[in-house]
């Protein structure tokens, strides 16, 4: 027979994962660099460096420790959230399209903030936002997975999300429209347009913790959802137990995401788009798409914040703004191409 | 000490009784054919013997123990489950979609080791699939892909294995290799059960078939006790053909038993 002919290779270990790993941490710290240089005033990062440690130019100083600093971690924990979730969801409902903020995730988070900023608990105590868009978000994942987990199709997750989506931004533009005061209503447009502009460390303080758990969750599920590669039932078979997979995806995606979208609104298609680029590098392999989804999304949301910057000085373009006008391109691009799956 | 046992199941959905206090017992070493009608209960009888279903009543046993005394990780290492749609939602290269079957000898963060690595080899190989390690498995054809399938379900070292009907969508060459891969499994001592509608095949391969009628164990023991006359007619409502070859049974599914037609064909 033919199979005896032809050559055979020999089975060796998986090619690893870290000269991908590398370039995308070199990526990561070059952005970071560049964002904390980026700005009306110029910044000598070495200078400003020494002057950190010595008593340099005072100003310079707090300008990066105030201002840039925060900003260029939250984008680094926000972008990392969004890739992460996105490629662990991918991995849970076994579909390329499914992505948080596809699914309604991003918006009815921003809808939770919104409802705590709305009805004054944002003061009420120190985590009430987050935690209103964590609940938000934990709320339409059930529901999606509710959907969807099974064996809907394509079509029935991504409806469901446009369902979900339409209906919690109608309450936000109701909350909105009923808005007591001009500054309550540029505040809540700030959760639809997304920024991560002017954010202080107190809220890097206030989502990192629940990110991070959050993402513990996330990177924990690598091997199930490699053995969710052969449905549900085979997974089931090679050992893991599913409830407690779903429970992980779905509340680590609830707190990566819902804590993102409390403190920088809704910024769209980074969930989606990264895991989609990343996925051929690593052979498609969910449990090695995790970690590198969580880069590849630093680096794009940096990127992005970069550009806003750098195109749109005086007044800023939002950054959920650009990625969604990137973004929303390459989701049709991405339906063209599995358009054979959708029928 | 039988290796599986199952007593007494019995699975509905529903008013729909699916297995209706079934018996079967199984050791190392044999290969048995899990036979019978469409919706006679061989895949639900499966999927409880892979502890994927709980059955109403009943127990089944590994090696004397109730399933319920192991943890699903301790089953996995021990017990391979092939379901009768086999799918990967992900382009996979073949060799890392082997390499899932031994995720239950793996610790979470644990790498494939040499071991891991040689027994896929060895599993490729088996299956006649080695050459196709680096392809990706959307790339092959339905007899490769089932192939790779089984191979993965081999991979893990099972000392059961549930493969629902693995032959199927495979021709008569690929049929053949697998039932003799499969019989090799069982003489390394391995016990395999394994869902057939080929009666030729199954009365040719297995040592011992298990005929499920309605729910219920019709008949049990060797092929040439369970494929009579009378069972094929009451079971599948079928005539066949019988034939002997180097003192092994064959048969050929003639004819219906509602068309009228009867053993010496006819007028339609």
């Amino acid at each position: 027979m033919t199979e005896t002919a032809l050559p055979t290779p020999a089975i060796t270990k998986p090619a690893p994962l870290y000269p991908l790993v590398i370039l995308l941490v070199m990526a990561l710290l070059v952005l970071a660099a560049f964002s904390l240089a980026l700005g009306k005033v110029e910044v000598p990062l070495l200078a400003a460096a020494k002057g950190m440690l010595a008593d340099g130019p005072p100003l310079i100083s707090i300008l990066l420790a105030e201002i840039r600093l925060p900003r260029t971690l939250l984008t680094i924990l926000v972008g990392g959230s969004l890739g992460l979730a996105g490629a662990a969801l991918q991995g849970l409902l076994r579909k390329p399209l499914a992505a948080p903020g596809l699914i309604g995730i991003s918006s009815s988070a921003a809808l939770g903030s919104v409802l705590v900023f709305y009805f004054g608990f944002a003061e009420a105590f120190f985590l009430a936002l987050p935690m209103g868009g964590i609940a938000g978000a934990l709320l339409v994942v059930l529901l999606i997975y509710g959907i969807a987990g099974r064996d809907a199709s394509i079509l029935t997750l991504i409806l469901a999300g446009v369902a979900i989506s339409s209906f919690a931004s109608a309450l936000t533009s109701l909350a909105l429209n009923l808005a007591p005061s001009p500054y309550a209503a540029y505040e809540i447009v700030f959760w639809i347009l997304g920024s991560v502009a002017d954010r202080s460390f107190n809220h890097v303080a206030f989502v990192a913790p629940l990110m991070a758990i959050g993402w513990v969750l996330l990177l924990r599920t690598g091997r199930a959802l490699d053995a969710l590669s052969l449905g549900e039932e085979t997974a089931a078979t090679l050992g893991f137990h599913l409830p407690r997979v779903r429970f992980a995806v779905i509340v680590g995606t609830a707190l990566a995401v819902g804590a993102a979208v409390s403190v920088t609104g809704v910024i769209a298609f980074v969930g989606l788009v990264v895991p989609h680029l990343l996925r051929p590098l690593v052979g498609h392999q969910p449990s090695r798409l995790l970690g590198v989804s969580a880069l590849g999304g630093a680096i794009l949301l940096l990127a992005g914040d970069i550009a806003v910057r750098v195109f749109s000085p005086g007044l800023e373009l939002k950054l959920g703004v650009l990625t969604a006008m990137i973004g929303a391109p390459f989701f049709l691009y991405l339906i063209l191409k599995t358009r054979r799956e959708m029928r | 000490m039988k290796l599986i046992e199952g007593s007494d199941l019995a699975v509905s959905f529903g008013n729909n009784v699916i297995l209706d206090g079934v018996d079967l017992a199984a050791e190392e070493g044999e290969l048995i054919g899990l036979i019978g009608e469409n919706g006679a209960g061989k895949t639900t009888l499966l999927r409880v013997l892979a502890n994927l279903l709980p059955a109403k009543t009943g127990e089944v046993r590994f090696r004397g123990d109730n399933l319920h005394a192991f943890s699903r990780r301790a089953y996995a290492r021990e017990m391979a489950y092939l379901p009768q749609v086999a799918v990967s939602h992900w382009p996979l290269e073949v060799r890392h979609l082997v390499a899932l079957g031994r995720l239950p000898h793996l610790d979470p963060w644990q790498k494939l080791a040499g071991a891991d690595l040689e027994r896929i080899e060895t599993v490729l190989r088996w299956t006649g699939t080695l050459h196709l390690a680096t392809r990706t498995v959307t790339t092959l054809s339905g007899g490769e892909f089932v192939r790779v399938m089984l191979a993965r379900a081999l991979a893990s070292e099972p000392k059961l294995l549930l493969a629902d009907e693995p032959v199927a969508s495979l021709d008569p060459f690929h049929q053949l290799q697998v039932m003799e891969l499969l019989r090799d499994i069982a003489k390394r001592g391995a016990c395999v059960l394994v869902v057939l509608h080929d009666l030729a095949l199954a009365a040719r391969f297995c040592d011992r078939l298990l005929l499920l009628h309605a729910g219920r164990v019709m008949a049990d023991g060797a092929p040439e006790a369970v494929l009579t006359p009378s069972n094929l007619k009451e079971a599948y409502g079928i005539v066949a053909e019988f034939g002997e070859r180097d003192g092994t049974m064959y048969l050929l599914p003639w004819c219906r038993l509602d068309t009228g037609l009867d053993e010496g064909g006819g007028k339609a």
